[in-house]
């Protein structure tokens, strides 16, 4: 065997993954060959300091600690496809279930106000007039502050007097009274 | 605290006592919550040891183990129809443990901002039992060894690594690494020729 053949072997030879025959040949090379004898004992030291290698090994209570983690980014927090399933049929008739009931509430609220708000209109025509004059020096107000997102003492006070605003709360601030919905009772 | 002087090889994850792999990975891919925990259980140290040794540092080993098995998690379904379900839990951990690796040689490289935190931060990360002269022997060597991994392309890296570090077979590595036997040989031939002439200046191979 030549020194070409026996470098090509190294690997495999380092690995023990030869034939016993080869194995035999490239053993009876390296004893013959000084320089193929040093090739391959460098190289079976590398390989030697690379299996001896270690790991530092974390804290014990390291591998429940990452076990937790892992727990609460999964299964916690996303359920398992058939428990999922199982939630979003729950959900969607649950949801349904509190539309109808607040559509309803919104819709008696609402008849309630109106009788109630056209009944006093009939019995007191001066405390109509009032509104108007209240609803221009507020809106005076609002223009000059147009970047105020909270309420004012006036509203606060109008809301806790019994004005009913209708809106998502986010809204409410900015335009509530801008956009003249609010209802006096 | 546990001894750090074992060498922590890759070991099959399986005692008699317990479920099955095959019997658990079934359970995972059938949404058994508790497969999957045990899962965790079994494959974590293998996946912090391998991507430790990949990036060198206890934070983004750590990173690479939740993630692992965050996507593996996200991608059940796909089990079905993966022939070893090791393999295809080792690549995406091999996958996203190289995407960390570019990541870090692009802004210079964890491993040197850590290397640089004091001897007591280090051990607070992670705890290691070892003597003095040990540790320093250890130290050198592993720094030194790193060094010249970090010269290898990472595919190089990672064969050398799963192979000659991990003790994996040939088609176990072409199995991760979605790629040929020859592939393996190739990449390891590559490697261990580089890392025995940087290794042989420095620590007299």
């Amino acid at each position: 065997m030549t020194c070409r053949d026996t470098l090509s072997l190294l690997d495999d030879f380092i690995d023990d993954e030869l034939s016993p025959q080869q194995a035999a040949q490239v053993r009876d090379h390296l004893a013959a060959c000084e320089e193929c004898r040093a090739e391959y004992g460098a190289m079976a030291r590398v390989k030697s300091l690379l299996g001896q290698s270690s790991v530092p090994e974390p804290p014990e209570e390291y591998w429940s600690e990452v076990s937790a983690i892992i727990q609460a980014r999964t299964v916690d927090s996303v359920p398992l496809i058939r428990e999922r399933v199982a939630e979003e049929k729950s959900g969607s008739a649950q949801m349904l279930m509190r539309s109808a009931v607040v559509f309803a509430a919104s819709a008696v609220l609402l008849v309630t106000t109106l009788l109630i708000s056209h009944k006093r209109g009939d019995q007191s025509q001066s405390a109509n007039r009032q509104a108007p004059v209240y609803m221009s020096s507020h809106l005076t107000e609002q223009m000059n502050h147009p970047l105020s997102d909270y309420l004012s003492k006036q509203d606060q006070d109008r809301i806790a007097g019994g004005t009913l605003v209708i809106g998502a709360p986010s809204m409410v601030g900015r335009y509530s009274s801008l956009a003249g919905i609010s209802l006096t009772y | 605290m546990a001894d750090s002087a074992s060498v922590n090889r890759w070991t099959p994850p399986h005692r008699n006592d317990e479920r099955s792999i095959p019997e658990l990975v079934e359970g995972f891919v059938n949404d058994d919550a508790s497969a999957f925990t045990e899962l965790v259980k079994r494959f974590q140290r293998n996946i912090y040891y391998l991507a430790y040794r990949i990036l060198g540092n206890h934070l983004d080993a750590d990173e690479v183990v939740q993630e692992t098995f965050v996507r593996i998690y996200r991608r059940r379904k796909e089990i079905e129809n993966v022939a070893s379900f090791t393999s295809f839990l080792m690549r995406i951990a091999t996958n996203f443990a190289i995407d960390l690796l570019r990541k870090r040689k692009g802004h210079g490289g964890l491993n040197e901002e850590l290397d640089s935190l004091s001897g007591e931060t280090q051990t607070e990360l992670s705890r290691r039992v070892r003597t003095p002269s040990e540790m320093l022997d250890d130290k050198v060597t592993m720094q030194e060894i790193r060094k010249a991994m970090d010269k290898l392309a990472p595919r190089q890296q990672i064969t050398i690594l799963l192979h000659d570090v991990e003790g994996r077979s040939k088609a176990e590595v072409a199995a991760i690494m979605e790629c040929t036997e020859a592939t393996v040989r190739s990449n390891l031939h590559i490697a261990r020729a580089k890392l025995k002439q940087i290794l042989t200046k420095r620590l007299s191979v």
